[in-house]
């Protein structure tokens, strides 16, 4: 039986698995990907919040669950502009070391 | 349906700038155009702005819809239970603030069109320039704290950008900048965590987000201090105050951007904003913890910032400290807490008279750094009056009005405002306090004054601004003169709503007469100091004790070097050491994240 709890503890988990991929790391394209799933153990939170799990029934909160949605929709076109930035950068500077871009000048 | 007409001229306020913005991205290759149609945008705002002050009654008037409906139910249909509100709100406050902040900048986006004529990077300025304006709009105006919060971050976010404009420059010149913009980001970053968090337990507990329905129930102790982080860092009150100005040897600060940048965000918007949000829930937030950890932190920034913009040689600098020794002012005087509320009426009459007479000192710094190559240094300034007679008097009222001489001035009468309501209320510290920032307001304004135009020249290449300046810069002296003579009076009547207690002068001998001999013995210190041209002061040079102090206050405080040390080193170590244990290594390191793991999950193990 999986709880609202454990849904919690999910989302802080994956969270700190965002942290990790994001500390002390150089690649642009990495950082990025721990930026994403940071974003999806929010939404994870938002879905475990919006649900409540009683013997008679389960309850949905309508807005809880569809904002998860829109928060991925919103967070693909994040992605994409973000690696739209990633290539421009590497044409120019021939590096994704996210060191290198921090000026983000010619 | 019917829209009302104050409702319709509040949505094209907000709205002007804000679609302007993207319709000047468009415009690119017609500059010229560009330009003015940046400038009619704010233009538009600031005449609703006036048409709603006119038709305004005093009266306040929410505006509000539903939206986001919170309704809990397995039928995803169901109707709501919970909503969120959302709109605008119109009080005297805030109809007061959208005046100030459209009005003057306007005038600011008018002075930069000959201001930053020679820029490259012109199209990036003015889209901020009007999501500035836009996102302040929207802050002022909100009824609920979504829209206020929401106002609050483009605020920030344009002030980040805004101040790191000048980063494409070579060398030194570009990284500072950049530098200055992401800390500004950072800083204020800490005060946008505080206010979420407060918006999250002020949801929980009276299940509504409009301001006016703020109460402080339990908790309060613990959402006063997240709700005090806001105005802290958005204001730059003392123990986040570097972003806003830091020491003159560290030189990461707010002032790396362009002059006009400065102006609007410490005449109009931004640094209000913090100022705006305690004014806003000032009758409403009635406990005790934030108003005296609040008055504890504005008597330390209002000494010190004076104290600091006596040492700096930097222009920009003098007037960014006196803008935060101003700012903890407005904020004492709200610390005030009579059942009149005079007090809050006098930090908001001292918020409108310091917007305009420090968009006037800082447009006239602008002007004469604009007029000798973007030399900041006041050491190497002197002698201008010739060559800037017209700026030589404008900067004059601008100086008036930072002093607070009664009478001539608007920042005199709200000035006095509050010296005599702490008197009157017994606010013995906000009356000390008050007295003693007047001396030391009197002291460097002054001494910037002379420093700058007395003396001799002291190597700086004169070359005169053209009309726009000078007309900007006239209108603005002409409104420092003339919206003091209605503070007091028809403005406080309109803004209370007290038509029968018409009084030009609320006349109380004792603070009038002390802090006006504060203010005559600041300008005869610093005359006698400063008074020959001379740019330090021999006793100070002399004096070992003295020289070391000066040189603490001269890294601003060693504020910057405090947080390198806490915050940012020990930040850069963890994601070494983390970086070091992705090697796939075993060491020390590796052992003990496993053993944390470990340990961890045989906690979750057991608990749940």
């Amino acid at each position: 039986m999986i709880d609202q709890v454990h849904l919690l503890i999910l989302a802080v988990i994956l969270f700190g698995v965002g942290l990790f991929a994001l500390l002390g790391e150089s690649n642009i394209i990495k950082i990025l990907m721990g930026i994403e799933i940071m974003i999806i153990a929010i939404n994870l939170i938002f879905i475990a919040l919006g649900t409540e799990i009683t013997a008679e029934g389960n309850k949905f909160t309508a807005l809880a669950q569809v904002f998860p949605v829109i928060s991925l929709a919103i967070g693909a076109a994040v992605m994409a502009l973000g690696l739209a930035i990633v290539i421009n950068n590497y044409r120019h500077a021939k590096s994704v070391d996210s060191d290198e871009m921090s000026t983000l000048k010619r | 349906m019917m829209i009302e007409t104050l409702f319709l001229l509040s949505i094209i306020t907000v709205l002007s700038p804000l679609v302007g913005a993207f319709i000047s991205l468009l415009l690119k290759k017609w500059t010229a155009i560009r330009d003015i149609f940046s400038v009619l945008t704010i233009a538009v705002s600031a005449v609703t702005a006036v048409i709603i002050f006119i038709l305004f009654d005093g009266a306040p008037k929410p505006y509000d819809f539903n939206w986001l409906s919170w309704s809990a139910g397995s039928d995803l249909a169901s109707t709501t239970d919970q909503v969120i509100q959302s709109g605008f709100y119109l009080d005297t406050l805030s109809v007061l603030m959208t005046l100030i902040v459209t009005v003057l900048s306007m005038l600011i986006a008018f002075f930069s069109l000959e201001y930053m004529a020679e820029d490259k990077h012109r199209s990036r300025y003015w889209f901020f320039m009007q999501l500035f304006v836009g996102g302040m709009l929207l802050l002022v105006l909100a009824h609920d704290m979504i829209f206020l919060f929401l106002g609050w971050e483009i605020v920030g976010l344009c002030s980040f950008f805004l101040i790191a404009h000048h980063y494409m420059k070579k060398g030194e010149e570009g990284r500072k900048p950049a530098l200055s913009g992401i800390k500004a980001l950072i800083m204020t970053g800490i005060g946008d965590v505080g206010f979420l968090a407060f918006l999250a337990w002020a949801y929980l507990q009276t299940n509504s987000l409009l301001v006016t329905d703020l109460t402080s129930g339990s908790n309060a102790v613990f959402m006063s201090i997240l709700l005090l982080l806001a105005p802290v860092t958005k204001s730059a009150q003392f123990p986040l105050q570097s972003w806003l100005s830091s020491g003159d040897t560290v030189n990461i600060d707010a002032m790396q951007g362009p002059t006009t940048v400065s102006a609007l965000i410490h005449a109009a918007t931004m640094v209000k904003a913090g100022v705006y949000l305690v004014a806003r829930i000032s009758p409403l937030w009635g406990e005790p913890v934030f108003y005296v950890i609040l008055m504890i932190l504005a008597g330390i920034s209002t000494v010190g910032a004076a104290i600091a913009a006596l040492v700096t040689t930097d222009l920009k600098r003098v007037l960014a400290y006196s803008t935060i020794s101003q700012l903890s002012y407005m904020f004492l005087a709200f610390t005030i807490r009579d059942a009149g509320e005079h007090g809050l009426f006098a930090g908001q009459a001292h918020l409108l008279s310091h917007s305009i007479f420090k968009a006037l000192l800082f447009l006239s710094a602008g002007a004469i750094i604009h007029s000798i190559a973007e030399e900041r240094d006041m050491k190497k300034m002197g002698g201008m009056r010739k060559e800037l007679p017209w700026i030589y008097g404008f900067m004059l009222v601008g100086v008036i009005g930072l002093m607070g001489i009664p009478i001539i001035s608007n920042g005199g009468y709200s000035k006095e405002m509050i010296i005599t309501t702490a008197f009157e209320n017994g606010n013995w510290f906000v009356f000390v306090v008050g007295v003693l920032a007047a001396f030391l307001t009197a002291l460097y304004a002054i001494r910037m004054f002379l420093m700058i135009f007395h003396g001799k020249n002291r190597g700086a290449n004169v070359h005169k601004p053209k009309y726009i300046m000078r007309i900007t810069l006239g209108i603005l002296a002409v409104i420092v003169v003339a919206s003091g003579f209605v503070l007091e009076g028809p403005l406080q009547n309109k803004l209370t709503g007290h038509n029968e207690a018409y009084t030009l002068l609320h006349f109380v001998p004792l603070p009038f007469f002390v802090s006006l001999g504060a203010i005559i013995l600041g300008i005869g210190l610093s005359y006698l100091l400063y008074g020959k041209g001379q740019t330090e002061v021999s006793l100070i040079e002399n004096n070992n004790v003295l020289r070391f102090l000066r040189d603490v206050v001269a890294h601003g405080f060693y504020m910057d070097h405090l947080y390198n040390a806490v915050f940012v080193k020990p930040v850069f170590w963890i994601g070494n050491q983390l970086s070091f244990l992705k090697t796939g290594k075993i060491n020390w390191n590796m052992i003990l994240g496993s053993f944390v793991a470990i340990a961890t999950i045989v906690v979750l193990v057991v608990i749940v």
